[in-house]
């Protein structure tokens, strides 16, 4: 077990070196940065001053050296619009977008797995073509115009729930359903392709034949057989509800993370784009490898630790 | 008459994709939608309303069917989609919206493939180090979410009509280099790739007459399945205010202005929506199609 989490951290390290070092790369290859950064009307004289003041008047190795150096302690640099550490302002945001993910996780999880469940036990009927019609629709709405229209029934036609902001519960119903329903998609599809399959072996057969109730077989023993892959599609997932919290927390003005992403990309705030960047992979690595030890607790046979 | 015809021509193949595609009425569908859409694109500019042009006594009006519903234009036509907090004609901005999006994201599409294939081949051909360095990059960016790749790039080259392709297109290549790579390992080992070796064929020869032909039909799919990816890319990034820029119209752009007059214009909200949402189930639909019109044996959605 140690050593699974020990080879799963250097895995994690190298692929974090490499992500940063590519937004490195790109940051630095294409044009020059603190020349967007100064004012159009700077003199020459402070455009050096400030290349100095950010290491850009040293060769382009030396740099990478100095910031590969930096980030290993964790110093991102202050953001160029606050001023404010980039750390700060981006462990400040976690929590929000910690708490969207999870819920939206948590929504579509709990909804898509019985849909998915239900789908296969009803092959071909009208809850099997209702499902797959459904999750072909979730996969192709953008998940903006998913909030946009969840703002636009919930908080304007019938106002009951706030079109925006943080704080409350309310506050986090409509984000979080938002990002559920394009994840709920996916998790009904693989459920549903997941549970076909062990429906169809013998042992299913076996444990039918004995007289077990349908609902002990279903839940008990073909539910367990299928997780595997829905677990996988939930690591896979997590970068969707990442990716898709970037532009939900925009929507509705919900501080997290993704919104400052969006913001800092914007106002070309490089510092604050490298420290959310490398959280969100953080994060990301973190939670697959979780789940890769919960792929033994509901299936032995794949268990990593003994 | 040849006792075993080698070559196939392409009239009969391709009379077969058409023959399987009647036969998959969805799919059919899907392809019209998409024959449709590409139309749209090319003959935006033939719809007589101006996209551009604002007009403050016409602003926000409602979708309506009546001939003088739109004031202020040359042509005497319906506002069919209504008109925006300008003014401007939504069904004119609508149509030049799907031709910036179909062309964003093929050039997108065409990078990504370029790229993507052509590292696959290399990484799968050569192995060592180099295979090594290509698929640990592979999946380090496949392990972060595309929006925040692109969000990332486009931090550093900054938005604008060509800058969104090329930061689509080189975080989008990933996937292509993972396949193709694949797929060469699984071909090396044929013999026929051996035989070419045995009659002095150069390794640039093997990859690229002899291996890449066999990995068209992949390709060809995840082409397919990325143009979804990379058109609503391209409206999330236009929505975020780190794609397109106004005024010119892109589906993303229309939507985020529609926040600011929710209160008083659904239309803004829902077509725009409904025209993206059409165009990605077609392309997903024909995707998946694709999929098992090139690998029969894998069992899909059709």
């Amino acid at each position: 077990m140690l050593r699974f989490f020990l080879r799963r951290a250097m895995e994690s390290l190298i692929t974090i070196i490499v992500i940063v070092s590519v937004v490195f790369l790109v940051l630095n290859l294409s044009g020059d940065p603190i020349r967007m950064m100064a004012s159009p009307t700077a003199s020459a004289e402070e455009v050096a001053e400030l290349r100095a003041a950010f290491g850009f008047d040293k060769p382009l190795v030396l740099r990478y050296g100095d910031f590969l150096a930096q980030i290993s302690r964790l110093r991102f640099g202050d953001s160029i619009s606050t001023r404010q550490p980039a750390l700060r302002m981006v462990l400040q945001r976690l929590p929000a977008t910690l708490l969207l993910a999870f819920t939206a996780l948590a929504i579509a999880t709990i909804l898509g797995i019985p849909l998915g469940m239900l789908a296969a036990v009803r092959r071909g009927k009208a809850a099997d073509t209702a499902a797959v019609l459904v999750s072909m629709m979730g996969q192709a709405m953008p998940v903006f115009w998913i909030a946009l229209l969840l703002i636009f029934v919930f908080g304007v036609m019938i106002p009951i729930l706030p079109p925006s902001g943080y704080g409350t519960f309310a506050h986090l119903v409509l984000p979080s359903i938002s990002i559920a329903i394009f994840l709920l998609a996916g998790i009904v599809r693989v459920t549903r392709a997941s549970m076909l399959e062990v429906l169809q072996q013998p042992f299913v057969t076996v444990v039918r034949s004995k007289g077990l109730e349908e609902r002990i077989v279903l839940f008990k023993h073909a539910l367990r057989n299928a997780s595997i892959p829905v677990l996988t599609q939930l690591t896979l997932q997590m970068r969707f509800v990442i990716g898709g919290s970037v532009v939900v927390e925009s929507v509705f003005g919900w501080p997290g993370v993704g919104q400052l992403l969006a913001q800092a990309a914007y106002g070309r705030d490089y510092p604050v784009v490298i420290a959310a960047t490398f959280f969100i992979a953080l994060f990301i690595l973190a939670f697959s490898m979780m789940l890769d030890l919960a792929y033994g607790l509901v299936d032995p046979r794949v268990r990593i630790w003994h | 008459m040849a006792l075993i015809d080698t070559k196939p021509t392409a009239a009969p193949k391709r009379r077969r994709y058409f023959a399987t595609l009647l036969r998959h009425p969805l799919a059919l569908a899907a392809h019209a939608v998409l024959a449709l859409a590409v139309a749209t694109a090319v003959l935006a500019s033939v719809y007589p309303a101006d996209p551009l042009k604002q007009n403050l006594m016409s602003s926000l009006m409602p979708p309506s069917l009546k001939v003088d519903s739109l004031p202020g234009s040359q042509a005497a036509l319906p506002a069919f989609m209504g008109t925006d907090a300008l003014g401007r004609d939504l069904m004119a901005r609508i149509l030049l919206a799907i031709r910036i999006s179909l062309a964003v994201s093929s050039l997108a599409v065409f990078i990504a493939t370029a790229v993507g294939v052509f590292l696959g081949l290399v990484a799968g051909y050569v192995g060592g180090v180099l295979d090594s360095v290509i698929m640990r990059i592979v999946d380090a960016l496949l392990s972060l979410p595309f929006v925040v790749l692109a969000i990332a790039v486009v931090a550093a080259i900054g938005p604008g009509l060509v800058n969104v392709a090329l930061v689509l297109g080189l975080t989008g290549w990933v996937t292509f280099a993972k396949l193709v790579r694949g797929e060469v390992l699984r071909i090396k080992q044929y013999s026929f790739i051996e035989a070419a070796h045995a009659t002095g064929c150069s390794g640039k020869r093997i990859l690229f007459r002899h291996i890449l032909p066999q990995t068209v039909g992949i390709i060809l799919v995840n082409a397919t399945l990325t143009m979804g990816q990379m058109i609503i890319s391209e409206a999330t990034l236009s929505f975020l205010g780190l794609g397109v820029p106004p005024p010119t119209p892109s589906l993303g752009g229309i939507l985020s202005d529609a926040q600011q007059t929710f209160f008083a214009a659904w239309w803004i909200v829902v077509f725009p929506g409904l025209v993206l949402m059409a165009i990605i189930l077609a392309i997903n639909i024909a995707g998946d199609f694709l999929r098992d019109y090139f690998d029969p044996a894998e069992e899909g959605a059709l």
